[in-house]
């Protein structure tokens, strides 16, 4: 891993690594959370990845791209806690596989989509900005077709307090629809300019021709501040919310106050904790609500380390719902009061020791991994450090972590009941 | 044992049919951190009428009954084979298609041991009445959720109107009815027709020793014994005419449109060219609908296309079809343009050889992506109909198919085939 100032705030990170038969090149800008610009990053997200001043068309874009050896450029927007990130993706086969410069060319294409946007007078092209936000919001609109995603929308405005922090990473309808061609690209120079930004390149690449070809991006330097960890303080009551939905299936959706953070003291008592609870088969709530009272087919835990967000997720039948939110509550309860065996301590730190490294098999979770360590350098867990402090996890550490753990949102989307 | 390299991909294959007739492939792959393995029955859900080992008479089995059986296998007499694969420090899984029935395995640690639990849960079968009744409610819970998925109606509702009457016509895991109806005799007798050695086939990839790893695999192999090897009488695969329109209202946010094309013509009988034929079939639509076709440009520019559009070509030895789907606020109208493009594709500016070799390229392209997924590559084996050929030879035969080839398999395709038209509307 070697890493490259392109300007202030512009970094260039290339990871090399044999393994794999592809390169992976992902751009990424990020920027506090805001509702003025969300919609804005969402509509660019899908502008470059359609058609720019050089490929004018969809069919000129994509013929491009399969000359390429069928390269492929996606683009995806997401959050870190308090950030919003933008994220640029080129993959495409490793140019000794096909005797052809896939990496020069396929670079010079990412400049492209960046520096050369189809604009018209200092707008971006109205018909294709309209056909895109259309897109856009019929894609919004069917996404609460998928009930879980439904779901999670639901909690999440339930649990968080901070409005901002509440709205969807693709943003609203609303947020789109309000948008003009002028507007999103007068934010898009500005996103240019201001954004923290990270390259990262993966893959079995010559170091100096990649340094080589980033050197002439014309990014320019910038003030940026890593202000990523969100967190809001508990609140007394529960936030409550139940709707009836024409559902074969009935979900249920609990959110929890977290109090860890990534890199904190806790950190690694919070992924042990998370294990026993919900995260793998032989966890209290898989082996209890699924396997033993057959109560739910999909049942699970997570958490995110960003937001202080810890959420509980089942579905069920309507008619059990009594029985299985009593049974979930039992399961934390078991942790909180110490009643697991060390043996399945020590199984839970197995699997998350085996996850970690089966992860880095993966192109996209090795970036991931570097875009914590460029992200928060200074929280960034090392695999020894990861490993080590995984070792050290006791009992009563497991057990502190369930016991902060606070309800503080519950969302039922309530189908038809088959019943027992 | 057989050992084959590749040149185009540098990888190295070994294979091995052992004594009992389990087919194995090692692929080592020393830089990697996972050893995966995958143990695969060709036993799917359209298997449900076929005559018992042991028996002279064909039997129809409840629907479901493959998928039923792949969840009780990880049950037995002292708990749940997951919690052995978890002290293991593993993570294991099971998926059941309308042909087979895969068991796997993805580990840092333990490799060998791993192995050895696939290989032995999935050979010691454990069902009881109580145990049976009990996994009732989990998949009642799996039926239910994927009721719910608008995405898997469409494909559900589409194959149903394609093939009525027959086992395509029903989901893969059943419907609450005829999972209540499944007893263990019922299992034991599946088990018993189906989970022999030679109907199988293991595929193992990841940093082990390769020698070791095929001793281990022999030497669990020969300490167990199996009933002979007897051919399985399936019953051949029918269907009644297909419907050709039907529509259902859910709550969804946009109509959800699919075309289907029942392959009605003969298929090839060498494993080779039918591995050209899947391949024609499948560039044949990328030829006329993909996002390099002028079509695709023009139908996403009206509006009557977005990025959901997708197609596809599947092919088994009992039955081919192609589908095409679309959230499409006009079903009618996208429905007219992809049939008439059907029609006409030999003046198609986009059929031409420049469009096939830009595809060709593409494909190759992907093809060496698809190299990185350790899980892609097993289920690639585990999926195969094409005996002497597989997975890694498709760079060689991709080089085989030329225009006319693709138009002499899409003339008979298109000329037999029966359309088939589904729509899911908003409520």
């Amino acid at each position: 891993m070697a890493e490259y100032k392109i300007a202030d705030g512009v970094r260039l990170h290339v990871i090399n690594e044999t393994k794999f038969k592809t390169v992976r090149v992902m751009v990424r800008f990020r920027e506090k959370i805001s509702e003025k610009n969300l919609g804005k990053r969402v509509i660019i997200s899908n502008m470059l990845e359609t058609t720019n001043a050089v490929y004018t068309t969809g069919g000129d874009f994509s013929r491009k791209l399969s000359s390429l050896f069928g390269a492929t450029f996606t683009t995806g927007v997401s959050k870190k806690g308090n950030q919003h990130i933008l994220s640029i993706n080129m993959n495409f086969v490793n140019p000794k596989f096909v005797n052809f410069d896939t990496l020069g060319e396929a670079i010079s294409f990412l400049k492209t989509a960046f520096f050369e946007p189809d604009v018209v007078e200092n707008s971006f092209n109205p018909t294709i900005f309209k056909r895109e936000q259309t897109n856009l919001i019929h894609y919004l609109e069917s996404m609460n077709d998928d009930r879980a995603y439904y779901a999670s929308r639901k909690l999440a405005n339930l649990f968080f307090e901070d409005k901002e922090q509440a709205l969807p990473s693709v943003g609203t309808v609303e947020l789109i629809e309000r948008e003009t061609p002028e507007a999103v690209f007068d934010y898009y120079q500005k996103l240019l300019k201001n954004n923290a930004t990270d390259i990262f390149v993966l893959g079995d690449v010559d170091e100096k021709r990649v340094v080589e070809l980033f050197s002439d991006f014309e990014f320019t330097d910038r003030t940026t501040v890593s202000d990523v960890f969100y967190s809001q303080v508990l609140t007394e009551n529960v936030s409550v919310l139940t709707e009836k939905k024409e559902t074969a299936q009935s979900l249920l959706q609990l959110g929890y106050h977290l109090g860890v953070h990534y890199g904190d003291a806790d950190y690694m008592a919070l992924q042990v904790m998370n294990g026993l609870l919900g995260g793998f088969a032989h966890s209290k709530l898989f082996a209890n609500v699924r396997e033993k009272a057959s109560l739910a087919y999909s049942i699970s835990s997570t958490f995110d380390s960003f937001s202080g967000f810890f959420k509980i997720s089942a579905g069920i039948d309507a008619a059990n719902f009594d029985r299985a939110k009593q049974l979930i509550f039992d399961q934390l309860l078991a942790l909180q009061k110490g009643n697991f065996t060390s043996h399945e301590m020590e199984q839970t730190k197995t699997m998350l020791r085996n996850t970690y490294f089966v992860s880095k098999d993966s192109p996209s979770n090795n970036i991931e991994l570097e875009f914590v360590k460029a992200l928060i350098p200074e929280r960034f867990l090392s695999t020894d450090s990861f490993l080590s402090s995984l070792t050290e996890v006791s009992k009563d550490d497991v057990r502190r972590v369930a016991s902060h753990l606070t309800l503080q949102a519950e969302y039922f989307m309530e189908g038809e009941a088959l019943g027992n | 044992m057989e050992t084959k390299f590749y040149e185009k991909t540098g990888e190295t294959l070994f294979s091995d049919v052992l004594s009992n007739g389990l087919t194995v492939y090692y692929l080592p792959k020393a830089d990697y951190n996972r050893t995966y393995g995958l143990f695969t029955t060709n036993f799917g859900s359209l298997d449900t009428t076929f005559i018992p080992r042991g028996a002279t008479e064909f039997q129809t089995f409840p629907e479901g009954i493959a998928h039923f059986l792949e969840h009780k296998l990880f049950e037995k007499e002292d708990g749940d084979v997951m919690y052995k694969f978890g002290a293991l420090g593993a993570q294991t899984n099971a998926f059941t298609s309308f042909s087979r029935t895969s068991y796997l395995f993805s580990t840092r640690e333990n490799s060998y041991e791993c192995t050895q639990l696939l290989l032995d849960f999935v050979q010691k079968p454990y069902f009881t009445e109580e145990n049976v009744h009990k996994e009732q409610g989990i998949i009642q819970q799996e039926i239910q959720m994927y009721q719910d998925d608008s995405d898997f109606r469409l494909f559900a509702g589409l194959l149903a109107k394609m093939y009525p009457e027959s086992p395509l016509a029903a989901d893969i895991a059943g419907t609450p009815a005829t999972i209540n109806a499944i007893t263990s005799e019922d299992l034991y007798q599946n088990y018993e027709t189906f989970y022999h050695p030679s109907n199988m086939n293991l595929f193992l990839t990841g940093p082990f020793d390769i020698d070791k790893m095929a001793d281990f695999v022999k030497n669990n192999q020969e300490n167990k014994t199996f009933v002979k090897i007897e051919e399985i009488k399936r019953q051949p695969f029918q269907a009644e005419n297909p419907r050709s329109f039907d529509q259902l209202e859910l709550e969804v946010a946009m109509p959800k449109f699919a075309l289907g094309l029942r392959g009605e013509d003969e298929i090839p009988k060498s494993s080779k060219e039918l591995l050209i034929y899947k391949l024609s079939n499948q560039i044949f639509l990328d030829l006329l609908f993909g996002r390099t076709s002028e079509r695709y440009e023009k139908l996403y520019n009206v509006g009557l296309i977005d990025d959901s559009f997708g197609f596809s070509f599947d092919l088994e030895k009992q039955f081919h079809f192609s589908i095409l789907t679309a959230d499409t606020e006009n079903p009618e109208k996208l429905s007219q343009a992809l049939q008439e493009a059907l029609k006409s594709y030999k003046i198609d500016k986009d059929f031409s050889v420049e469009h096939l070799d830009l595809l060709k390229r593409e494909m190759l392209g992907d093809y060496f992506s698809s190299l990185n997924s350790l899980e892609y590559i097993a289920n690639q084996f585990a999926s195969e109909i094409y005996d002497d050929l597989n997975f890694f030879d498709l760079p060689e035969i991709l080089e085989k198919i030329t225009l006319d080839v693709i138009e002499k398999y899409a003339e008979k395709f298109i000329n037999e085939m029966k359309l088939v038209e589904f729509t899911i509307l908003p409520k």
